[in-house]
């Protein structure tokens, strides 16, 4: 991608139950220049962000159905942690189906990588600009 | 009689008359029995006059002058001839006879008298008796006269009063005798025990005898027992009152073996007599009775129900109205030929006619009853149309018959037949009332059938409703309920209508459901027919889905009168469709995530591999099907909207570069996956070489839909501006051929790399596009 140094390897949190889609999503990650952080389950995402407060953006899968609903979930950390940005996958769901949390942003699986790193780098960037 | 009288009295004329002068000679030659004679008249009181010898001298007495009136004293000694000159051709023959020895008498002879000054009428009575002469001949004639004219007087006073009697009593007995009321002057018979048990006819007028119908002058003399016997008793006992209680009755009532009908009034006359004045009303009482019989028939036709119950008592009105042997009512077959009767009405001993019959059994009348005439036969005997061969009919006791046809369109469609064992005279009011009451039953069996059509109809429409497990329902303008079937309430689940008569319908739906059945319900007023589908509680409160028709129901004026509206049960269909929808998004979401784990799969496997580009188009193609993927999703994988699926192909590429314009046309899914991964593969490359690679460059992508000849074909344009020119690669790739396999994988592009950009045609015939 070419990006030079002003990123730092910030830690971006992968809510993905589906082992395939979470190897390659973190592979995306670090494609991007940042560290991936694994959660199975939006349990565990929570658990995570509020113990790694460095995560400064979360790519979650909506399709999980072990547990509350996936936009619920997010809807939840952009309450809860604010800064936090979001990116958010589903198969089962269209970005026309559910209500996004703000500055949230929505890719139908299957991805366009080449798109979603865009948008991760993107939003990092913006996050780094602001006051923090 | 003139015992003083200044004339001469007539024995002194006796002896002054110069006799000799007479052929009787001087008196004193007079024979002893001439002499003898005349003295004796002479001394008589009563007038006597003696004529004598051959000249017949004629002599009289005293009494005998004013017999004589002025022809005295002229007469005296002259001959009988000369002295009655003027009556004389008369007595002469007499005289002779006296002369002959015959004694010969006069009573009341009339005379005009003027004896007291005046004229007037006296009657005499004459003895011309002969007077023998010494030799034993008529010598004479005396004759002794009596005035009868106080007995004559007396006796002309008497008849004249007697006459008058006569004249009195012969014109009471013509009024009696031409009295048009029969009149009865009766005595009544009395048993031993001075019971009344009978009466006997004293006098009766010729009237009566010709009212009763019997020969004149019969019953005179005879009790009525007598003369009809097995009469009624009330004819007796009734006229016993009158006699016992003295007071008149007045009555009508019929002779029962006469079948007449009287009005009278029997009044006292005395002494066991009475009197009764008749009047025959047999017409006017059969009138009467038919008048009531057809009131009768009025009220039967609209109580009774059943067809043959209606014929049965109809006929048997007829029967007794008419006091005859039998009635029957029949239809006639559409073939003018059957004749059915289902029963009929007899008097006792009548056989009856109830059967099937052919119209031509009936002889030679069956054309006037296909024609429609009545046939009137007062005798089958008599009648040319029965005459022939009376035996069918009088082997059934048919000696007189009227047969009325009943007409339908122009067609004889019942008989209704009066039959009679006895030869019978109908009278046109007879006739008549037939034919009002063939027609009145006619009519009524008529409404009867129609009613019971009707009410199968009815009945059928009614289970034909029943039967369906539709809540079919009939709603008012004003959208209330005011009719359910029997299969609607169960489907409903309602026990009783009543508790949702009036109910405003469209408020048993829910959701949309209110607003579509209300707008169908304006649809329906103007007279439209709508669908919809709706959820609705049952009335138990089970959840159901359901489907909804609604039509208007015309009234007479053609305007919507009411409202039907037809709901089935679609909850098991409604909830099949959303499990299938359920089961597509399932569906969609798995194929989708199998491409994100083949996409994964791919990235990981070729993340060392040299073209990076490769695994990325990959990626994207992968993209473009799940995109294609989520547009059929959206209705169960059979269709989508060309510009829903153009729009999602080229979603990622970015909305304001694109300018998408065509009709509304649905394609099928192979259509849908070979137009998003052209489009896809065309943006792609537009992105890499064409006009997307400009800041200004633009995509027109235009479709439409042209007839091209028998058939409808699509035509799509991909047209890039803006950018650099275009280049033809050498190069054909996998992109290459996905777009030259155009809409349908089978050819139909045209490519053009022209300066101002590329430009794609793509045809397929619609009808492929659309299959599924």
């Amino acid at each position: 991608m070419g990006q030079s140094q002003p990123f730092k390897r910030w830690p971006v949190l992968v809510v993905e139950d589906e082992p395939i889609l979470r190897l390659d999503a973190i592979s995306m990650v670090e494609k991007a220049g940042f560290e991936a952080v694994e959660a199975l389950s939006s349990a565990d995402a929570i658990q995570l962000l509020e113990e790694r407060l460095d995560i400064r953006l979360v790519y979650m899968d909506l399709d999980m159905p072990r547990s509350r609903k996936g936009i619920e979930i997010a809807a939840a950390i952009r309450k809860r942690w604010p800064p936090i940005e979001i990116i958010l996958t589903a198969a089962y769901f269209t970005r026309d189906s559910v209500e996004l949390p703000e500055r949230a942003e929505f890719y139908s699986k299957p991805i366009d990588h080449a798109q979603v790193i865009a948008a991760m780098q993107r939003l990092i960037a913006s996050g780094e600009t602001s006051p923090a | 009689m003139c015992d003083v009288h200044d004339a001469p009295r007539m024995a002194d004329m006796l002896s002054a008359f110069d006799w000799s002068t007479t052929s009787l000679g001087p008196r004193s030659d007079w024979p002893a029995s001439l002499r003898t004679a005349v003295d004796i008249m002479m001394a008589s009181g009563h007038a006597m006059c003696l004529a004598w010898g051959p000249e017949r001298t004629f002599l009289y007495n005293d009494a005998y002058v004013p017999i004589l009136g002025k022809r005295h004293p002229f007469a005296f000694g002259v001959t009988f001839a000369e002295a009655w000159p003027d009556v004389w051709d008369e007595i002469k023959p007499l005289v002779d006879a006296t002369f002959a020895g015959e004694t010969s008498t006069f009573r009341d002879m009339p005379l005009l008298m003027t004896r007291n000054g005046y004229p007037e009428d006296t009657w005499w009575s004459f003895s011309y008796s002969p007077v023998r002469g010494e030799n034993g001949e008529v010598a004479g004639l005396l004759n002794v006269t009596l005035e009868t004219t106080d007995r004559v007087t007396a006796e002309r006073d008497r008849d004249a009063a007697t006459g008058e009697l006569q004249r009195s009593e012969a014109k009471w007995r013509q009024l009696f005798e031409t009295l048009e009321e029969g009149f009865v002057l009766g005595k009544v018979v009395r048993d031993g025990a001075g019971e009344i048990i009978d009466w006997c006819y004293e006098e009766v007028n010729d009237a009566w005898y010709d009212l009763v119908g019997i020969e004149r002058g019969c019953a005179v003399g005879r009790t009525i027992r007598e003369v009809f016997p097995g009469i009624e008793d009330e004819w007796v006992l009734e006229f016993a009152r009158v006699v016992e209680t003295g007071e008149a009755i007045r009555f009508t009532r019929q002779v029962g073996n006469l079948r007449r009908w009287y009005d009278g009034v029997c009044q006292p006359a005395g002494a066991d007599h009475f009197t009764v004045l008749f009047l025959e009303v047999t017409d006017r009482v059969h009138a009467d009775r038919r008048r009531e019989a057809l009131a009768e028939l009025g009220r039967m036709l609209t109580a009774i129900d059943d067809p043959e119950d209606i014929v049965r008592a109809a006929t048997a009105l007829i029967g007794r109205t008419l006091d005859v042997g039998r009635v029957g009512f029949g239809t006639v077959g559409e073939d003018g030929e059957t004749f059915v009767v289902p029963n009929d009405w007899t008097a006792t001993d009548y056989p009856t006619l109830a059967g099937t019959y052919r119209m031509d059994d009936y002889g030679a009348y069956a054309e006037d009853l296909r024609e429609g005439r009545t046939v009137v036969i007062p005798d089958i005997r008599l009648d040319p149309r029965t005459s022939g061969d009376t035996a069918p009919l009088e082997t059934v006791a048919v000696r007189s018959l009227v047969n009325r046809p009943i007409r339908e369109k122009g067609r004889t469609v019942a008989i209704l037949y009066v039959n009679d064992g006895a030869p019978r005279d109908w009278t046109p009011e007879e006739v008549q009332f037939i034919a009002d009451a063939g027609n009145r039953t006619w009519t009524a069996l008529e409404r009867r059938r129609a009613e019971k059509e009707a009410r199968e109809t009815a009945a059928f429409l009614s289970s034909v409703l029943g039967a369906s497990t539709d809540c079919i329902k009939v709603v008012e303008l004003d959208g209330s309920l005011s009719f359910m079937t029997d299969g609607g309430m169960k489907v409903m689940e309602i026990s009783d209508f009543n508790t949702v008569r009036g109910c405003p319908w469209p408020e048993f739906l829910k959701e949309d459901g209110s607003a579509y059945a209300r707008d169908a319900i304006e649809a329906a007023k103007r007279g439209e027919t709508t669908h919809f589908e709706a959820p609705a509680d049952t009335y138990a409160g089970n959840p159901r889905h359901w489907s909804v028709s609604v039509s208007p129901i015309l009234g007479p004026n053609g305007e919507t009168a009411r409202i039907l509206s037809v709901s089935r049960d679609h909850t098991e269909l409604h909830n099949a469709q959303e499990q299938q929808r359920l089961l597509n998004g399932e569906l969609a979401h798995r194929i989708k995530n199998t491409m994100s784990v083949v996409q994964a799969i791919a990235h990981q496997t070729l993340s060392k591999a040299e073209d990076q580009d490769a695994v990325a188009a990959f990626g994207k193609r992968l993209g473009a099907l799940a995109s294609a993927n989520d547009v059929l999703t959206r209705d169960n994988w059979s269709s989508a909207r060309l510009g829903d699926v153009a729009r999602k192909a080229l979603e990622t590429f970015g909305d304001d570069r694109f300018m998408l314009t065509g009709p509304d046309v649905t394609i099928g899914p192979r259509a849908t996956l070979a137009l998003t991964l052209m489009l896809h593969e065309l943006a792609t490359n537009a992105a890499k070489y064409g006009a997307l690679t400009a800041p200004e460059g633009k995509v027109t992508v235009i479709w439409a839909v042209r007839r091209d000849g028998d058939e409808d074909a699509l035509d799509l344009s991909w047209v890039e501006r803006g950018g650099p020119p275009a280049v033809e690669p050498t190069r054909k790739g996998f992109g290459s051929r996905i777009i030259r396999m155009g809409l349908t994988g089978s050819g139909g592009v045209q490519l053009r790399y022209e300066a101002e950009g590329l430009s794609m045609q793509a045809t397929a015939p619609l009808y492929q596009i659309q299959e599924a």
